[in-house]
């Protein structure tokens, strides 16, 4: 089943933020969502999770709406990872993934040998196996923000979605999670797509870039395609340099702003 | 972290097992304690029938429904503090700090006021009391409920706007007490203190009803409220029907409150202390936490109410201001080693 | 700021003063109280003008302006825009001061009393203030809120034990418990006075200092304030304006939260024009109540403190609702 946008229109208190937006995620690619602040990245993952009212179109996993999809089955077919998650204040990295098994668990049961299985999988799978004890109070960046994909990972949805998932995260983290992310579509076949600031990141790990502005998507394919000199400058107001990344892809270098402050 | 403030996390596991002999001896400590002390071997021999007459009046009529009761309403409070907690994710959410206990009393009040004659004589059934404070309770908590809205995970607004109606609904009740005639005003008083010295056995049949099906209810909530731990939106994505569950464990420490309330009065600061209580003791799960809070909840207010009547003896005070002073001191301590 | 304003509330004052002499059981005609005010005279009106409603005026008076300002420098001096007296303990350790000395050393007349009350105010307020210093450093909302409600609460119960132990003082206390500007003792007038008026002229000369230090304490020490001397002169006098206030007309909750906050709405910065323009609300609000208190359940007398809190609730609403100024 494919998750996807048609034609969604949609924002806040009355406030439009996307305006017709198409976006269909397929099963083993990442999609990153990029663009300026506030174009809509963020808005149209909620609204793929079906978290935003829309006033237009509509969210489908497969032909179904996703807000017809009761809270528990969607959560199956559907992970997201907010961009700000908020952790219980005492709780151990194994319990947190744990949470991540509740649309799964049968009622008034305690955790079954599969949800110990997903969970233990995702431990491995995130490098945070080494942590799963540790109070989650006391990790560092890198770790929390491995353990909350670790929750979404043992939560065993084929899409996954992620806002922003490098976010404070330092150069050499932001890149572990970004190879965790695209083995997580590789090797298990799940549809992601994450927002991404940082378009190098994007053009490095992503298979499909959808550059957004003003609530509209600008352009959507292969990041060499995307990521134009021209395009750049139109979305961003920004003049760029793209260069050829010594291990393959665009790498792009801001050189200007056209923007006076 | 070291491997030693790991253990002090992790706290001592099995620390809760205290409660059952706790809540036992308080008991029988209940039932022995007052105005005539009776040993235990005589409460015994009460219990089991084979004692003198006497005895067995004072404590099958006068202590038992007295105890159960004060064990009833703080175990009642306890767990309403527990549901509103983990609901709105606030560690000052309490039926006292949001409003619903001013809001059952006032409740009552009016329905004194409203259904008293001349002769300050009810016109009405006595058995509408607990349906008014619910119905006085439902209203406050619905009214916090919807200013507090929009920012329901903001600690501090949703707190203030609880203590805001509460001291509206106090402002009332002082002006009701003062408009008359209600109907045995100084009773009124006295219950708006806190107070399960006029337990009855009546009181503590209608309060464990509410009491077991408010748990039968709470079966089913204990695994959301535990993924609720995390944001709202976290706890959608994992499958969470937030609104509903929020809805359902406040409506429930609604109906807790309301009926602890109607009879026994404003007993203030179980519901904020009992929870926190538990965190330190209980083992990490949701339901076992709630299983704690109950106990530490009726352990208090039946230590409360043994010293209500010891400290200062023959003069009984009010229970609520003994659980205050139990309580606010324990929360002190809690807020200081936790700072939670 | 221009003038108008603060003339605006004067004026308005002015009014509710006029008024406060004309309501209540039975209204007067202005050539009445005009004559007993200029006259004197034994018959009833005159009488119940000048020795019942002319006084209730001025401790309304007085009593709100200490409360306003003892609301204001908290909130200044701990960064917090609940603080009040009547929130975080203080309000409660006066009264319980009060009636502990009554039920257990009798009445010592009204000065005496309001030394009694600051003592048990300031007490109260060391507690919660250290506590709160001591488990959180920064004085958070939610901590002093937590801590002021915690032990107030205690205090009330030590309140009702101490008020069971003494019937025969145990139905005046408990009128003045509820707050009554109504034949109290006005002997500690002229020092409430006093005291208010000193504590207005210092946090005047202490106005910028209290600016600054609503930035963080480091930045606030930084540019030469010596936050800890501040602080502790605000919290002092705060406590002390409390106390008086408590002994003089019970523990009235409410207009120190109000006041602070009806002189923010209106968009003044700056302590030099928040303290006369909030000391302006508190006798508003105290005369505005102590009229109310007169209607709510005529011909009965109603509490003063639950009509301040039917005011003041609603006022603490709309402030919460439109988040002015305050931390979420």
């Amino acid at each position: 089943m494919t998750l996807r946008l048609d034609a969604a229109q949609g924002g806040y208190g009355g406030r439009p933020v996307l305006e017709g937006i198409d976006l269909a995620l397929g099963a083993g690619e990442v999609v990153a969502l990029c663009g300026p602040n506030g174009c809509g990245k963020s808005t149209a993952l909620r609204a793929l999770r079906g978290a935003l009212p829309l006033t237009a179109g509509a969210a489908m996993l497969g032909d179904r709406k996703v807000t017809e999809i009761g809270a528990k089955a969607l959560a199956r077919e559907v992970a997201m990872l907010g961009q700000t998650p908020v952790p219980p204040e005492e709780i151990v990295v194994r319990d947190l993934v744990a949470l991540g098994r509740y649309a799964h668990r049968r009622a008034f049961a305690p955790l079954a040998a599969a949800d110990h299985e997903a969970i233990d999988r995702a431990l491995h799978r995130t490098g945070a196996w080494s942590i799963a004890d540790r109070p989650v109070a006391d990790l560092s960046g890198g770790q929390l923000q491995r353990s909350w994909i670790a929750m979404t990972v043992a939560q065993d949805a084929p899409h996954l979605l992620l806002d922003e998932p490098t976010n404070h995260l330092d150069m050499g983290h932001a890149l572990v999670v970004m190879d965790l992310i695209r083995r997580l579509a590789r090797e298990d076949g799940r549809a992601v797509a994450v927002v991404l600031h940082d378009l190098n990141l994007a053009a490095r790990h992503a298979d499909r870039i959808v550059l957004m502005a003003n609530g509209q998507v600008q352009a959507d394919g292969a990041p060499r395609e995307v990521l134009s000199e021209q395009r750049l400058a139109l979305v961003y107001d920004t003049v760029c340099a793209v260069l050829d990344h010594p291990k393959g892809g665009p790498l792009i270098v801001p050189l200007g702003s056209q923007r006076t402050l | 972290m070291t491997g030693a403030a790991l253990l002090l996390r992790r706290r001592l596991p099995s620390a809760a097992w205290v409660l059952p002999p706790i809540l036992a001896a308080l008991f029988l400590m209940g039932l022995g304690l007052g105005a005539s002390f009776l040993p235990p071997d005589r409460v015994f021999a009460a219990l089991t029938g084979t004692g003198v007459r006497s005895d067995g009046i004072i404590v099958w009529n006068l202590r038992m429904p007295r105890v159960l009761m004060a064990m009833l309403a703080g175990g009642a409070l306890g767990l309403a503090g527990f549901l509103l907690q983990r609901a709105t994710r606030n560690p000052l959410a309490a039926p006292a700090t949001l409003g619903i206990v001013d809001g059952a009393a006032l409740g009552v009040l009016t329905f004194l006021w409203a259904f008293s004659d001349e002769a300050n004589a009810l016109t009405v059934p006595i058995l509408w009391q607990p349906a008014a404070a619910a119905a006085g309770a439902l209203i406050f908590a619905a009214a916090v409920a919807w200013l507090a809205r929009r920012d329901l995970g903001g600690p501090l607004r949703l707190i203030l706007y609880g203590i805001a109606l509460g001291a509206l609904a106090d402002a009332l009740v002082t002006l009701m007490m003062v408009a008359g005639p209600v109907y045995r005003a100084g009773q009124a008083l006295i219950w708006l203190a806190g107070s399960v010295h006029t337990a009855s056995w009546f009181e503590v049949t209608l309060l464990s009803s509410v009491v077991a099906v408010a748990l039968v209810g709470a079966v089913p909530l204990m695994r959301p409220l535990d993924n609720l731990r995390c944001d709202d939106a976290t706890a959608a994505a994992q499958g969470v029907n937030v609104m509903l569950t929020r809805g359902a464990a406040i409506g429930l420490a609604v109906l807790l409150t309301a009926a602890a309330v109607s009879v026994a009065g404003g007993i203030g600061f179980v519901g904020l202390v009992a929870p926190h209580l538990a965190r330190r003791i209980a083992p990490s799960g949701t339901g076992a936490q709630a299983l704690t809070t109950l106990g530490c909840g009726a352990g208090i207010v039946a230590a409360a109410d043994i010293l209500a009547r010891l400290a200062f003896a023959p003069l009984e005070i009010p229970t609520g201001a003994v659980t205050a002073m139990i309580g606010v001191p324990v929360l002190l301590l809690l807020l200081l080693r936790g700072r939670g | 700021m221009p003038l108008r304003l603060p003339s605006l509330l004067a004026a308005v004052f002015g009014l509710l003063a006029v008024a406060s002499l004309h309501l209540g059981l039975r209204t007067y005609p202005p050539a009445t109280v005009w004559a007993a005010l200029t006259q004197g005279g034994t018959d009833a009106e005159a009488l119940i003008v000048t020795t019942l409603r002319l006084p209730r005026l001025l401790l309304a008076t007085v009593v709100g302006a200490m409360l306003a300002l003892s609301g204001l420098l908290m909130q200044a001096a701990t960064r917090n825009p609940i603080a009040e007296p009547a929130l975080i303990g203080v309000n409660g350790g006066a009264a319980f001061a009060v009636v502990a000395w009554i039920v257990f050393l009798g009445d010592p007349g009204m000065p005496a009393l309001m030394a009694i009350a600051a003592f048990g105010a300031l007490a109260a307020g060391a507690l919660v203030f250290g506590f709160v210093a001591a488990a959180a450093p920064g004085f958070p909302a939610a901590g002093l809120l937590l801590a002021g409600v915690a032990v107030s609460a205690l205090l009330a119960s030590g309140v009702q034990v101490v008020v069971l132990m003494n019937e025969g003082v145990m139905e005046e206390l408990i009128f003045w418990l509820s707050g009554a500007f109504e034949g109290r003792p006005l002997a500690g007038l002229p020092l409430a006075a006093a005291l208010g008026l000193a504590a207005a002229l210092a946090g005047l000369a202490l106005a910028p200092a209290l600016d600054v230090m609503a930035a963080d304490d480091a930045t606030a020490a930084a540019l030469g304030v010596a936050t800890g001397g501040v602080r502790a002169a605000c919290l002092v006098a705060g406590a002390a304006l409390a106390g008086a206030g408590v002994a003089l007309a019970g523990p009235v909750a409410f207009v120190g939260l109000a006041a602070p906050h009806l002189a923010r709405l209106s968009g003044l910065r700056g302590h030099r024009a928040l303290i006369p323009v909030a000391v302006l609300w508190g006798a508003i609000l105290g005369v505005g109540a102590d009229i109310a208190a007169r209607f709510v359940l005529y011909p009965s007398e109603a509490p003063v403190s639950a009509v301040t809190a039917l005011i003041g609730v609603p006022i603490l609403l709309v402030l919460l609702r439109r988040g002015a100024r305050m931390p979420t």
